[in-house]
Parts: C-alpha cells; sequence; structure tokens
C-alpha cells in the first residue's frame, strides 16, 4: 500500500490521549471439585491475554460470538471483577489492585450500561431514585440539585421529567435502557462501558438507542467501550473495532480497515455470516460457513484458538505455534493474530473450498479424528 | 390449491384489562415448497399467529377466529384427535428457544422415537430409532448413533437446535413453522442452521413458514414476505418486491433502522415512540402515532389491505397515494442498486 493511500486509511475524527490502556489482561474462573476441601481442578479461561487502548472520545467496539470473553473483560475493566492478572490503567492509573475506597472517585469517571434493561433497573425503586442514587453515593449536590439534575437527566435521555416517580415496570424496553443510559451519565463520566445495550431491543427502539448514544458523545466528549455480538450495529456505531474469540482478541483496527480488508479468517467468517437484507445479495454472497460449535473455554486449543474451525488452518504450524497480535498488512494500526491472514476480500469461492477440504476432515462439527482436537468439543471438554 | 390458506384470522386475549386483539384478521397462504416470512416487532403477533393455526394457544383465555385451510381442511375447527394426528406428522414447528423446548430429562434419542411412534401404528420401536439416528444424521450431528443416548444439556445451542429441527422433520411435513430458529443463536450457527433449513427445504420440498424479526434472515430465506404490526399485516409481497419497492411507511422505517454492514451512515432513520398497546390500539390506522406521513384520514379510518396498483401479489395497508409511495419506494430500488455494485 502507498503510504497517500495509508493517509487516507487514517481516522478522520482527532481524538485525545490514551484513556484507556489495557495490558495482557487475564480473568480465569476456577471450577472447583468437593465441598468443604475445594481444589480447583480447571480454570474458565473467559479472558486470556487481552490488550488494547482506548483514546479518548473514540468508540472502540468488541465483537465476538456468546462465550468470547467481551462481557467478563469489560466487567474487569471498571474493576467489578477483580483481574486475575494483567494490567488496567485509566488516565495514567494503573487501577488493577486499587482497594474498595480507592477506587470510589474512580468509578465516577467510568460507568457501565447493561444489556438486559428488565433486569439491571431494581424494580422496586422509582426511576428519580434510580438515576439519582450515583450522585448521591458520590455526594454530589443537595437533595434539591438532585432532584434538578436527575429531571436534567431525564429529559436529555428523551423521557418525560415528570415520570421521576414512575417505576420501572411502567417503561418498555427502550425506555428502560434509556434510564439505564440516564443512570451512566449522571456523574459525568468519561468512559461508558457499554455492554450489550441494544441486544434486547427491537429494531426501531434500537436505532432510536444507537442514534441517542451517538449524540450523547458528541454532546459530552464521552468515550465508549461498546460491546456487542451484532457486527452492523458495532460497524455503525464505533470507530475502531476489536473480535474477541475464546478470550483473546483475534484483530483490531480502524473499522473501515477491519470491515473492508478483514485479514483474520474469524472475521471474515463472522461478516460472511451475517445475513444481509438484501435478496441479490444474499443470493450471490460466498458465505464462509464454520463447521462445529465454539471449543470450551475450560480446554482451548493449542497455540491459535481458532484452529481447529479454521479454513486457512496450516497442520504443524497454527496448533503449534501461538500468533501474535500484530501488524499483517492492511491499514496502519490494523493488527491481526494470524500466521495466514487473508490476502483479499471478499475470498474466493476457490479459496473457501480448498480451506474446507484442508482443515475441516473431521465431520461436520469439525471434529478431528485425533484426540487433541476432540478435545475441543463442549460436549465432551 | 395453496397448501395452507388462513383467512381473517383473529386471536383475541381475555385479560384482567381487557381484550387483547393480539391478532386481528390475517390473510396469507403458503404454497407448497415455498418458503413465507412474516417479520414484525415483538409484540406484533406473528408468533401468536402460528401458535393458533397449530393450536396451541390456551384454550381458557383465548378467542379465535377465521379460518385456517391446510389442503381444504380448518385446523381451527378440527376435533382435537385429527389435529393431534396433523400436528408433528403434517405440520411441524421449531420453537425459538432451543434450550427450554427440548426435555431435559429424556435423552433426545426417546424424545425423538416418541415422535415417531405416536404419528406411525406400523412402525417398531427398533424401526423408529432407526429412522431418529437417520434423522440426526440428516442434520449434521456426527457420531449419530451414541449421540442419540445424551441428554439436552449434552449439545450446545446450536446443535440442540439442529435436534429441534430433526424432530420436526422426522415426519417428512408438508409444511415447517420456524418460529424464530436462530435468534437464541450466535451469527456463525445462524448461518449453519439457515444452510441447514435450506438444504433439507430442497431434499424434502417442505413448504416453510419464517417467523423472524430480523430482515436480514427474510431475505435469504423467504420468496414471499409479511410485514406485521399491531397484529394486522401491514405489507406482504414477494422478497424482490418489498426489498426493491416497500410501500408501507412501517417497512421503510423498518428498512432506514437498521445499520448495514456494508454502508455508514451517520444516523439511522429512526421510527420515533413505542409499539402500541394491543389492549387499546389507536383508531385508523394502527402505525399513525409513528407515522410521519400520517394525514388526517389515518387518525379515523383504518385502510385495507390493498393489492399496489391492482396486482394481489403486493398487497399494502396505507392510505398514502401512489404517487408518493413510489417516490419513497423508489429510493429503497436506487439503494439495494448501490449496494450491489
Amino acid at each position: 500500500m502507498t503510504v497517500a493511500a495509508e493517509a487516507t486509511k487514517a481516522p478522520q475524527k482527532e481524538y485525545g490521549d490514551e484513556l484507556l490502556v489495557v495490558d495482557d489482561l487475564v480473568k480465569h474462573f476456577p471450577v472447583t471439585r468437593g465441598i468443604i476441601f475445594q481444589k480447583q481442578i480447571a480454570a474458565v479461561k473467559a479472558v486470556d491475554g487481552v490488550s488494547f487502548t482506548v483514546r479518548e472520545g473514540e468508540t472502540l467496539g468488541v465483537v465476538g460470538e456468546s462465550g468470547c470473553g467481551k462481557s467478563t473483560m469489560a466487567r474487569c475493566i471498571v474493576r467489578l471483577l477483580d483481574p486475575t492478572g494483567g494490567k488496567v490503567t485509566f488516565h495514567g492509573r494503573d487501577i488493577t489492585r486499587l482497594s474498595r475506597t480507592e477506587m470510589r472517585p474512580i468509578r465516577r469517571e467510568m460507568m457501565m450500561v447493561f444489556q438486559d434493561p428488565f433486569a439491571s433497573l431494581n424494580a422496586r425503586k422509582r426511576v428519580g431514585f434510580i438515576v439519582a442514587e450515583p450522585l448521591e453515593v458520590h455526594g454530589l449536590g443537595t437533595a434539591a440539585e438532585i432532584k434538578r439534575r436527575v429531571q436534567e437527566l431525564l429529559e436529555i435521555v428523551g423521557l418525560n421529567p415528570e415520570h421521576y416517580n414512575r417505576f420501572p415496570h411502567e417503561f418498555s424496553g427502550g425506555q428502560r435502557q434509556r434510564i439505564g443510559i440516564a443512570r451512566a451519565l449522571a456523574v459525568n463520566p468519561k468512559l461508558v462501558v457499554c455492554d450489550e445495550p441494544v441486544s434486547a431491543l427491537d429494531v426501531s427502539v434500537q436505532a432510536q438507542i444507537l442514534n441517542l448514544l451517538k449524540d450523547l458523545q458528541r454532546d459530552f466528549g464521552l468515550t465508549y467501550v461498546f460491546i456487542a455480538h451484532d457486527l452492523n450495529v458495532v460497524r455503525h456505531i464505533s470507530d475502531r473495532v476489536m473480535v474477541m474469540y475464546l478470550g483473546k482478541a483475534v484483530e483490531v483496527g480502524e473499522k473501515e480497515q477491519l470491515y473492508v480488508e478483514p485479514k483474520h479468517p474469524y472475521t471474515g467468517a463472522l461478516l460472511s455470516a451475517v445475513p444481509i437484507a438484501n435478496p441479490d445479495l444474499g443470493r450471490v454472497r460466498k458465505q464462509i460457513v464454520l463447521e462445529g460449535d465454539v471449543p470450551s473455554p475450560i480446554n482451548p486449543p493449542t497455540a491459535c484458538h481458532f484452529h481447529p474451525r479454521c479454513p486457512r488452518f496450516v497442520k504443524g504450524k497454527c496448533d503449534v505455534d501461538d500468533p501474535e497480535l500484530i501488524h499483517r498488512g492492511g491499514g496502519k494500526g490494523h493488527l491481526a493474530a494470524c500466521h495466514y491472514p487473508l490476502e483479499r476480500w471478499p475470498m474466493t469461492e476457490a479459496e473457501i473450498r480448498q480451506g474446507h477440504h484442508g482443515a475441516v476432515d473431521g465431520g461436520p462439527d469439525g471434529r478431528a479424528p485425533d484426540p487433541e482436537r476432540a478435545t475441543a468439543d463442549p460436549a465432551t471438554g | 390449491m395453496a397448501l395452507l390458506e388462513v383467512q381473517d384470522l383473529k386471536t383475541y386475549f381475555r385479560t384482567d384489562d381487557g381484550i387483547v386483539k393480539a391478532v386481528d384478521g390475517v390473510n396469507f397462504s403458503v404454497e407448497k415448497g415455498k418458503t413465507l416470512g412474516i417479520v414484525g416487532e415483538s409484540g406484533c403477533g406473528k408468533s401468536v399467529t402460528c401458535l393458533s393455526i397449530m393450536g396451541l394457544n390456551p384454550k381458557k383465555t383465548s378467542i379465535i377466529s377465521g379460518q385456517a385451510l391446510y389442503q381444504g381442511e380448518d385446523l381451527l375447527t378440527m376435533p382435537p384427535g385429527r389435529l393431534r394426528q396433523v400436528r408433528g406428522n403434517n405440520i411441524a414447528m421449531i420453537f425459538q428457544d432451543p434450550m427450554t423446548s427440548l426435555n431435559p430429562v429424556y435423552t433426545i434419542g426417546k424424545q425423538l422415537v416418541e415422535a415417531v411412534l405416536l404419528h406411525n401404528d406400523d412402525v417398531t420401536s427398533k424401526q423408529a430409532k432407526a429412522r431418529a439416528i437417520e434423522s440426526i444424521k440428516a442434520v449434521g450431528i456426527p457420531r449419530a448413533e451414541q449421540r442419540i443416548d445424551d441428554y439436552p444439556h449434552q449439545f450446545s445451542g446450536g446443535m440442540r437446535q439442529r435436534v429441534m429441527i430433526a424432530m420436526a422433520l422426522i415426519n417428512n411435513p408438508d409444511l415447517l413453522i420456524a418460529d424464530e430458529p436462530t435468534t437464541a443463536l450466535d451469527v456463525t450457527t445462524q448461518a449453519q442452521i439457515l444452510k441447514l433449513m435450506n438444504d433439507l427445504q430442497e431434499r424434502f420440498g417442505s413448504a416453510i413458514i419464517m417467523i423472524t424479526h430480523d430482515l436480514g434472515v427474510v431475505a435469504e430465506t423467504a420468496d414471499d414476505v409479511v410485514v406485521m404490526y399491531a397484529g394486522k399485516i401491514q405489507e406482504a409481497a414477494g422478497v424482490d418486491d418489498l426489498f426493491h419497492e416497500p410501500m408501507h411507511p412501517y417497512t421503510w422505517g423498518l428498512l432506514g433502522s437498521l445499520p448495514k454492514i456494508d454502508e455508514d451512515v451517520e444516523r439511522l432513520t429512526q421510527i420515533p415512540g413505542q409499539p402500541p398497546s394491543l389492549l387499546n390500539p389507536p383508531v385508523g390506522c394502527r402505525f399513525n402515532p409513528r407515522c410521519s406521513y400520517a394525514m388526517d384520514i389515518c387518525i379515523t379510518d383504518e385502510p385495507t389491505l390493498d393489492g399496489v396498483r391492482g396486482e394481489n401479489a403486493h398487497r399494502t395497508r396505507c392510505w398514502l397515494d401512489q404517487a408518493t409511495k413510489d417516490r419513497e419506494a423508489a429510493k429503497f430500488a436506487a439503494e439495494r442498486m448501490a449496494e450491489a455494485v
């Protein structure tokens, strides 16, 4: 790629300094046996060494299938879970090992919006109380000031401020998600971690919430880490995108790079699996249908976690040598963890077919005859 | 004759707050070997429509009227004994959630064999087991002979959905009703399941009713599409017509609010407001409170589902004049063309 072409690939938006730096984040959940003398017999490697940076004012989208560790990662960033290893630096300060009291002032700066608007609001509290709670916890203002601020917040997220005294059950799913967003914004955070904020919503309401999140970012200079499994949604909202698979980041890049020119075969498979709302395109589209299921994170495949399902799998390399997340062609800042990155996108018919013969010799679920790969099956693993 | 012909189907539920008109006069037909997509948001009555056809709504609280003719026989007035024969044998259903629709305390083999024995008097249990094994092989579950003795919890989500499909197809039904079969699944698994359903349809020639909220899934699987909103059909068309020439403001809104994977827009077109309560649906056109084209007549009188330019293949329920509709539809045609390049 020429220098000029690379320059056009650079983001148009100007970003500030690094706000959040995550370095080799690891979260393992112990699997124990025994009732009194609990013995750890294994670990669920939910997040297994993820590193990335988020700059002020940008949106980092995180995509991946269920069980890839994206939600666990989000919870580790805001310290709702304690990471097993690695380092989370927020505003230049290492927050990985801070105590609860030390964390408290920092929590004002990083808030979270949860997936399920039905479960994440206390059904016994009035909306006014729910939105006011972060303000009270942090002691921001008198009762009258807090009330005024809450009404202002409700208005910002497009709710009627007079609904201050209603209970969550009186609102629809989209409105509840707006309440969740108002609560997150109450203390003027810098970073908002959104964990699948629109997956529970209908398309027409989903569009409302996505537009609202974009407006709020523009008006308040927010930084988002936006987690979703829907690639279309992530493309719409993000500036940069990270793709996760089995606890690892397999590809990171500006969204244009990643969606137009994916390098990792898994990203390619994800992109090609999304149904397109255009019958003409759907019919001619060449789909990489991945065989089998995501393996268990208790006993992930050796080296590259994706190798048992990968259409570009090369024996003796991918199952032995763990690929690093480095620049593998394409634009600046576009990283992929793959020994044999895609050369072109979309892949040619021949490449897809060749892949299927090369990699999947063990039946339709990707289960190979050799025992090493058999452990990848969640039912037996 | 169409395989299934639904005429003026109405399903009302009695609740403490009044009568919920979940489905309010729905007409459609399904041809042999074709796929009909029913799209709409939650609460629009798409699932209830199919549950009514299958006679699976709670008897005590539901009031059902209209006709659902399966090869000329009305499913709604059929005696329970005959309905049991048809259900699971001629018409089968796949439910949304494969985690909860399989019985956790029986092996999948037992559940599959039950479906065979129930509908075939002349089959021995040995033959039934052989058929069960064959059917789960057909849906791509490896080591079928061993896996048949496994319990549902030993399968992953995608595999469980395959078991559901195997169970639905085991008696070679003419009509398969799939209620959001891939909503609970990840995209890569969804692609597998949709491909599988497509292959099986080609092999066995079953007709499919595909209920979904995902316009992408509809575009890829359906031959004809019905768009439902608040218990009524708002637009019905062939899949190409619907995506190239949508004629109803609600369909425009749905298509516009979809973030697209291959293009960038700063803001999505949003449909303002929320879907209405069916206890008390809006007077006139049910979409009028959220419609940016609403006119005076929309608030007072309800439009009928009429053919576009007199053609019955594409019907829409809207008062707008044809010129405006054409102008809006042209935007979508242009969009599709742009995507194709």
